[in-house]
């Protein structure tokens, strides 16, 4: 990213050869329509570019940067479209995931601790959490498929997500 | 009354950091729900703003970092590639977005002698028409090639008042909101901020706005926009004594790092020369949009 932001045209292909396997899964993951996914990875990238110089090591990795930016669009366009994550088509697809090991590599001590806090949860508090995070759906649709109450869901999604946000920082928890 | 005594209800920090207290941990309950895709209703979004506008130092990513590690740990292990026509379209997007950035000094023709506008003037009405181009340009080395013309050209530098007056004339869409005072020692401050969605352009207007000693302290300028981000857009840095007009006041141009979507508040800090990252500095003012 700092090299993005100083201009250089080299760093952009290397950005997009880095990091646009991991953009499409998780376009991909939550966004139905292949159309929509690549017009979000297009408007991502382009973003990331515009970008570059807000990218802050002492904040977070820089995958972590590009997957906090891919998901604000996500969010953008599953809160204006609501697409169903259940009617992405898997015929077409390969083995292993179009996010490069080495991307995966970067973030893996986060991603370990992301996995440990969530395997502390509930199991019901796990689901609820992946079913609000992963797979787009609202909360009164998350209760629904788990058939418990609205608030009950509600406070399953915030408490999980405080718990990995807190592990992932431990110094910025409840004050 | 004396400290300690039992008609003391008012000294105390404790109501306070009560009221801190709770309020932190009702914005980590919004921050959450933003996170995680939830769509706020209208008075959660207003509660989150004020929150967010009240206390930035609270603002907080790792909400978000979190949601997005979780939706990358849990991802299939098998997923389909990237298709070939988007990898096309990308690196098609790659080489115009290199394509429409400046790359060099710009030249900028002056009027034919008679035309009435400076080169000046007709600078800051691209700016301000180019919107986002107007951080890019305004950051760029602007060089003026003389014309051969008989008379040489008087170029008239405009004050600060003139510039805000143009601003407000030429402007599409300008809303005023009005400074309020956050920190002990600028109670006679006043003013208001002006700005522009539609040209991501803006004025600060600043009565009685203490100058600084650029040497020790800046002044910095963020906008609140959870729309687009959870951390405030930096808004820039600068010194009263540079932009004070003869009417007394300080006009400001915004100078945002990056397009504002909706913005909830404008605030002002005091900063380390040069400014910061992420505010450290105390909180003098601010200007809520809502």
């Amino acid at each position: 990213m700092p090299r993005i932001a100083a201009g250089d045209r080299a760093a952009v292909s290397e950005c997009l050869d880095r990091y646009r396997g991991l953009v499409w899964s998780l376009a991909r993951r939550s966004l139905a329509d292949v159309g929509e996914a690549e017009d979000l990875v297009q408007d991502v990238f382009v973003e990331l570019w515009r970008k570059a110089d807000r990218f802050d090591p002492a904040r977070g990795k820089e995958t972590t940067f590009v997957a906090v930016l891919t998901r604000r669009r996500v969010i953008d366009r599953l809160r204006r479209r609501r697409t169903r994550p259940e009617a992405v088509e898997t015929a077409a697809d390969q083995p292993g995931s179009a996010a490069g090991p080495d991307v995966l590599a970067e973030i893996g001590d986060e991603l370990s601790r992301v996995r440990a806090a969530l395997a502390e949860l509930r199991p019901d508090q796990a689901e609820a959490l992946r079913l609000a995070v992963c797979d787009g759906l609202t909360h009164a649709e998350t209760a629904a498929r788990l058939n418990l109450p609205l608030g009950t869901v509600k406070t399953h999604v915030r408490r999980g997500l405080q718990k990995l946000r807190d592990r992932l920082d431990p110094a910025g928890g409840d004050p | 009354m004396t400290p300690g005594s039992p008609d003391n209800h008012e000294s105390p920090d404790a109501p306070k950091t009560n009221l801190f207290d709770t309020e932190a941990k009702r914005l980590r309950d919004l921050l959450s729900d933003h996170a995680t895709g939830s769509t706020l209703n209208d008075d959660e979004t207003i509660e989150m703003n004020r929150l967010l506008a009240d206390h930035p130092e609270l603002a907080d990513d790792r909400f978000e970092q979190a949601a997005a590690l979780l939706a990358v740990a849990e991802l299939p292990r098998t997923q389909e590639a990237v298709p070939p026509r988007l990898a096309e379209r990308l690196d098609a997007d790659a080489k115009r977005f290199f394509a429409d950035a400046p790359t060099g000094p710009l030249t900028l023709t002056p009027p034919a002698p008679g035309r009435g506008r400076s080169p000046w003037r007709v600078f800051l009405a691209g700016a301000v028409a180019g919107g986002v181009a107007a951080a890019v340009l305004v950051s760029a080395v602007v060089q003026i090639d003389e014309p051969p013309a008989v008379v040489p050209p008087v170029v008239v530098t405009p004050t600060p008042d003139q510039r805000f007056a143009d601003y407000q004339s030429q402007t599409p869409g300008v809303a005023e909101y009005a400074w309020t005072v956050r920190e002990q020692g600028y109670e006679q401050v006043a003013g208001r901020v002006a700005w522009s969605d539609a040209a991501q352009a803006g004025y600060l207007v600043f009565e009685n706005l203490p100058v600084n000693d650029p040497g020790v302290a800046q002044y910095q300028l963020w906008i609140v926009d959870p729309q687009r981000d959870e951390l405030p857009i930096d808004g820039g840095v600068f010194d009263v004594a540079d932009h004070l007009a003869a009417d007394g006041r300080a006009y400001v141009p915004i100078d945002a790092k990056l397009p504002v979507a909706l913005p909830a508040a404008f605030a002002v800090t005091v900063e380390k020369p040069g400014g910061v990252v992420r505010s450290a500095g105390p909180l003098v003012l601010v200007a809520p949009t809502s």
